[in-house]
């Protein structure tokens, strides 16, 4: 290098460096780099023991008392009833009834939602976590510059860890009307952060995951991670990735036939684990016409590259499946969302409800939550153990309202109703 | 929360904070977009950390990050170039960023390898041989790289000049 008088071009090219240099922050290192030892510790602790997939005997125990309980609710209520097994009845329905503040006690009690501005179809400026008791926003955190959107948000089983997708750009998807061009962009490549929200100080602290590879946000389909926090599974339409965070390594199943893999709509919780972190349940759909969707759940454990060998657990006419399809953490039932009159808002045929089904035969054990000729969509967010206690979104209002489904009740959470679409992880 | 230090976290922390600024400056200087560039660092500094007990022992992490983020960086505008579609964002028109100004113009007209070529050189101060052992290139590779983007700028510096005089 030599001085300015000698080397204008060089002294131009320093001083500009020097200019932009000037204009950066260092983001704090933390919400950059992935805080873990390079290789790996676990940090948080371990989902509760899993005795084993395939019908267990105390499972099965459970889902004889569950199914007798369900028809003992639903003869009591009237409008609940298996689905799928003939005509709805001619009673309108308005979901099932208001149920005590308590209800909400038994969902986690924090949950991560993404926050926007814009009346945008996909993501959000912000996470917020909020208070499943209160409504409250108890913290609110903004990706890290060069950063802007979070695209896509998964809770682990603690409560209080949640992994966030996040781009530069908003994504391109119909409905973002207004909003500059420029600011649209589905090369842009995703990057991933976790989320830990401290209730006692009510601090969240982002940090950066290392997950390989450039992945842009047109290629991935949703996430979900496991519930101990320690993987990732990801969406790519024909095949899912499941990244270990702690070293960045990955395994890859791909789905050889036709059709794809992942939800009907591209938000909501697009796969369930199971409590122990080995079984990940995902809906595969056939491509056909009419469209026939199965629940598959592939063991993670096992050999293997082809989703082929994922276990189907459900099969549904894609007519009656419109919104996420949830495998128990025990791995005894599926609940799904369901239009059992064809999904058509405002239409008097048309109705929604929330089934459970058997993970075991596949067969239907109990409807609740049934609304007829809905005004909006109904879904279905978050599960206890046993499918005994739900999160849903409901059509009730003007926009549709987030609450606990526990006993054919339905109690509505503080502050809970939604937009246009549901980025919320419990 | 505070979170008890992870071996080697301070020092990772002081190659960051006194490296990241620059080396987005440096970086903008090749990306010519300031997004573009602070996204190559930051995934670069994601990769040192990943193999911090190894690298922290080099004698210039900063010299390995920064070839970590022009390779990110060179990378991407391949792929760009090989026809996947670009936000409006990447074709800005001269405006009160840093994007926006005749420089930057001129450097988005240079080939890639000049511009990685005239940052090692004129910016990070490596010597010819360096640069082309960096950039995997002949020496007379890299000073023809080096003399084409010079004359391309210089242009500039000339006309500059001009206007203030």
């Amino acid at each position: 290098m030599t001085d300015s008088t000698s080397d204008p071009v060089g002294q131009l090219l320093r001083d500009k460096a020097g200019q932009v240099a000037a204009l950066v922050a260092p983001p704090d290192w933390h919400s950059i780099v992935t805080r873990q030892r390079p290789k790996g510790v676990a940090y948080l602790r371990r989902g509760r023991g899993w005795p084993g997939w395939i019908a267990p005997l105390a499972a099965a125990a459970a889902v004889t008392a569950v199914v007798a309980a369900s028809l003992a609710i639903s003869a009591v209520f009237g409008h609940a009833r298996p689905a799928g097994t003939g005509p709805a009845p001619a009673a309108p329905s308005h979901g099932s009834p208001a149920g005590g503040k308590g209800l909400l006690r038994l969902a986690p009690p924090y949950f991560a939602e993404l926050w926007r501005t814009a009346p945008v179809v996909w993501g959000g400026e912000a996470v917020v976590v909020r208070s499943t008791l209160t409504g409250r926003v108890l913290a609110t955190v903004a990706p890290p510059p060069p950063y802007r959107i979070f695209t896509w948000v998964s809770a682990a089983a603690d409560d209080r860890t949640f992994v966030l997708a996040a781009q530069r750009y908003w994504p391109i998807a119909s409905g973002n009307a207004g909003l500059p061009a420029q600011n649209r962009d589905n090369s842009a490549p995703t990057v991933f952060f976790r989320l830990i929200f401290h209730p006692r100080t009510r601090a969240a602290q982002l940090t950066r995951l290392a997950v390989p590879g450039v992945i842009h946000a047109s290629n991935l389909a949703g996430m979900g991670v496991s519930p101990d926090g320690t993987r990732l599974a990801l969406d790519f339409r024909q095949s899912i990735e499941i990244v270990t965070l702690a070293t960045g390594t990955t395994r890859t199943w791909t789905w050889p036939g036709g059709g794809w893999v992942g939800n009907f709509k591209p938000f909501g919780q697009i796969f369930s684990w199971s409590s122990n972190g080995r079984y990940l349940a995902f809906q595969q759909w056939d491509g056909g016409d009419p469209e026939t969707m199965h629940v598959r759940v592939l063991d993670t454990t096992a050999p293997g590259t082809s989703l082929t060998t994922a276990k189907v657990i459900l099969t549904l006419p894609g007519s009656l499946a419109n919104g996420d399809t949830l495998l128990t953490p025990d791995g005894t039932k599926v609940v799904a969302e369901t239009s059992p009159g064809g999904y058509i808002p405002g239409s008097s045929n048309s109705s929604v409800q929330i089934t459970e089904y058997s993970a075991r035969t596949g067969r239907p054990l109990f409807a609740e939550d049934r609304f007829s000729a809905p005004t909006d969509w109904q879904d279905v967010l978050w599960t206890d153990q046993g499918g005994n206690a739900l999160v849903v979104a409901d059509p009730r209002g003007a926009n549709p309202v987030m609450g606990v489904l526990a006993g054919n009740k339905f109690t509505p959470i503080p502050h809970g109703a939604v937009g246009l679409v549901l980025y919320v992880a419990w | 929360m505070k979170q008890a230090a992870l071996p080697g976290e301070v020092a990772f922390e002081q190659v960051y904070r006194s490296c990241y600024a620059r080396l987005v400056g440096q970086l903008f200087l090749v990306t010519t977009d300031h997004a573009e560039a602070e996204e190559a660092v930051q995934e670069a500094f994601t990769r040192l950390w990943a193999q911090w007990p190894k690298l922290r022992h080099y004698d210039n992490p900063e010299a390995w990050t920064r070839r970590v983020a022009l390779n990110i960086a060179v990378s991407r505008w391949r792929r760009r170039t090989r026809g996947v579609q670009l936000s409006a964002a990447h074709d800005l028109a001269a405006g009160p960023g840093p994007e926006g100004s005749d420089l930057v113009v001129a450097l988005r007209a240079l080939p890639v390898k000049q511009r990685q070529a005239l940052v090692l050189h004129h910016v990070a101060g490596l010597p010819v041989a360096e640069v082309a052992a960096e950039m995997s290139a002949r020496p007379g590779t890299v000073k023809s790289w080096l003399s084409r983007g010079r004359a391309a700028l210089a242009r500039l510096v000339q006309d500059k000049e001009a206007t203030s005089s």
